[in-house]
């Protein structure tokens, strides 16, 4: 892991309480994007990564919009039914759309080709997806075993 | 008897060593006692990795295996399980719903059962090229998963072979609420009727479960038999109860998987409930031995459970290797047999109880189907319901039973168990169908 950043990506709340279990390679350069703010105990472990934190940002303009329009009462709705959800996991509104738009729009975190990336939760894996694919020699895994399995080879 | 002269049995087995799934252990034992019995046995299974991110795996059980018996390992399409998010299409990386679901539906197009579906192709393939190479006398297909069942259909549609489908598991019962699963004109429903109508035989783990597939579809009445899971002796092998003093606290054991409608509250709030009542049970623990959920990942809900009854003796041991089940019996004074109510379980466990000759409490409602097997040990102690209070009762009579029985006692207790062992139990399916394919050649 010479040289690697190891960048962990949580949409959705409670994903980075997989960390509790694990154990990241010592002296590791960390980078954390992630919705909501860590519990403390996740803050711990986490030490001296650099920590976004991008929930309480202000949405974009076409997501205000949206929003305005009705689009998060509409997407309440969306919810109740597995349709519905098939339907909202294609809209603008999804968990996994915002979270990669306020982590672009932050800017904090260059993504590099010593980044391995590793989405905590299916909604992160789309930001991880995109990435991925711009950034040459950069990684990109589901799930924070997976990564770890991956990344220390056995 | 020569080699070529030795009838070839195709055996289908998803779940097969190194698998740590529980069906595992009927396969091996089936298989095994195919290719003892003087068959040639080619095995169509799934590939390790599949197993190591699925079930996980029991690496030893893999030395169980008859060394006669040629294994084929296909792979089994899992692309649900890619990690590497790189790999990834347009599609599941927008939406993973939408994938997810296509996959499905894709799968199932193959072979009327999610997920295991997509396995059909492989099978198929594999098992008319096997056919073509080296002709087999008999396919036995084991299930779940049902696509298991695919390459004895195929086989028998083009060449006539004869097959078993052995249920060691039900496909549309719901074995909890006797209910049936679908509708008797889905799709999956229609495929099992039609492979009922063919199959040269049936196999069902116990007679409930038997009976309602006899009412279901009458015309496999005559076919249909129960193998019940048994015990391997194997497995037992120097076993022997550990010497106990007085003073000693005692243990009560619990091995098997810890999964989802086990009452385990109930039984640990029973218990409780007895360790207040018995200066004995309060010096004694209830150790629990085994996965935790079915999966490779433990169930943490189950932990939590068992965590909190930690101040009362419960206590988790995690996994136990079967080449370490002898030992593990052996460090305990009595086994507690939990089980959910329904009345189509047995479970494989009782039959493994029994044969170690140890008293045991039963803890499951009376009309789950492992009470038929207790009914004549006589050393369990049989809960009256599924409440935490009965099961309080029920471990006092345990408490009586460990005190009183006698070295003759145990010695009875294994006689009445020989005859769940799973040899016994195989052995007139073996002379029936040796007998079936010799007249077919």
């Amino acid at each position: 892991m010479t040289g690697r950043r190891l960048v962990l990506l949580a949409a959705e709340p409670g994903s980075l309480d997989q960390l509790l279990g694990a154990s990241l390679p010592p002296g590791v350069d960390l980078v954390v994007a992630t919705w909501d703010a860590p519990g403390r105990a996740a803050e711990e472990l986490l030490g001296g990564a650099r920590l976004i934190a991008v929930g309480d940002d202000a949405a974009p303009v076409a997501e205000r919009a949206l929003s305005t329009l009705g689009g998060d009462a509409l997407q309440r709705v969306l919810r109740r039914s597995p349709a519905g959800r098939l339907l909202d996991s294609v809209s603008p509104l999804h968990r996994s759309r915002r979270f990669a738009a306020r982590v672009e729009r932050r800017g904090e975190w260059t993504p590099g080709s010593n980044d391995d990336i590793v989405a905590l939760d299916a909604a992160a894996g789309l930001l991880a997806w995109r990435t991925v694919r711009r950034v040459p020699g950069a990684t990109a895994t589901l799930g924070l075993a997976a990564a770890l399995e991956r990344l220390t080879g056995h | 008897m020569t080699e070529a002269r030795a009838p070839h049995l195709l055996y289908v087995a998803w779940g097969y060593p190194p698998s740590r799934g529980a069906g595992m252990y009927r396969a091996l034992a089936t298989a095994n006692a195919f290719a003892e019995a003087g068959w040639r046995v080619t095995v169509l299974t799934a590939e390790r990795e599949v197993f190591t991110r699925l079930t996980d795996v029991d690496p030893e059980s893999e030395s169980s295996i008859d060394p006669r018996i040629d294994v084929r390992r296909l792979p089994f399409p899992m692309p649900q399980l890619e990690t590497d998010i790189s790999r990834w299409s347009w599609f599941r990386a927008q939406t993973p719903l939408g994938w997810n679901g296509a996959q499905l539906v894709a799968a199932s197009l193959r072979f009327p059962e999610r997920r295991y579906g997509s396995w059909r192709t492989e099978l198929i393939r594999e098992a008319l090229a096997l056919h073509g190479r080296s002709p087999v006398d008999l396919v036995i297909g084991t299930a779940n998963p049902h696509v298991d069942f695919a390459p004895g259909w195929a086989l028998n549609r083009r060449f006539g072979i004869p097959y078993v489908m052995d249920y060691r598991d039900t496909w549309h019962l719901d074995m909890y609420s006797g209910r049936r699963i679908g509708s008797r004109r889905s799709r999956s429903a229609r495929w099992e009727a039609r492979a009922l109508r063919r199959a040269a035989e049936v196999w069902f783990v116990n007679d409930p479960i038997r009976r309602w597939h006899v009412s279901e579809h009458p015309v496999i009445a005559d076919r249909a038999h129960v193998v019940s899971n048994g015990y391997d002796e194997a497995f037992l092998e120097g076993f022997a109860p550990r010497p106990r003093s007085v003073d000693e606290p005692l243990s009560i054991g619990y091995l098997g998987t810890v999964y989802g409608p086990m009452p385990l509250r109930e039984v640990f709030e029973g218990w409780r409930l007895a360790r207040e009542r018995s200066a004995v049970l309060r010096r004694a623990t209830l150790d629990l031995h085994g996965r935790l959920g079915h999966f490779a990942t433990p169930d943490s809900e189950a932990k939590a459970v068992i965590d909190e009854f930690h101040a009362d003796g419960v206590r988790f041991h995690g996994r136990v290797s079967k080449t370490r089940v002898a030992a593990t019996y052996a460090g305990m004074d009595a086994l507690a047999l939990i089980l959910g109510r329904s009345r189509f379980i047995t479970s494989g466990k009782v039959f493994e109880y029994v044969a170690t000759g140890l008293p045991i409490v039963a803890l499951h409602h009376p009309e789950t189907a492992s009470t038929s097997v207790l009914a004549d040990y006589p050393l369990a102690a049989l809960a009256q319901d599924d409440t935490a209070e009965a099961f309080a009762q029920a471990f006092l009579e345990l408490e009586t039973i460990i005190e009183r029985a006698t070295p003759e006692d145990r010695a009875r207790a294994r006689t009445v168990a020989a005859r769940w062992e799973r040899r016994a139990q195989l052995e007139p399916r073996l002379v029936a169908l040796r007998q079936l394919v010799e007249t077919h050649r």
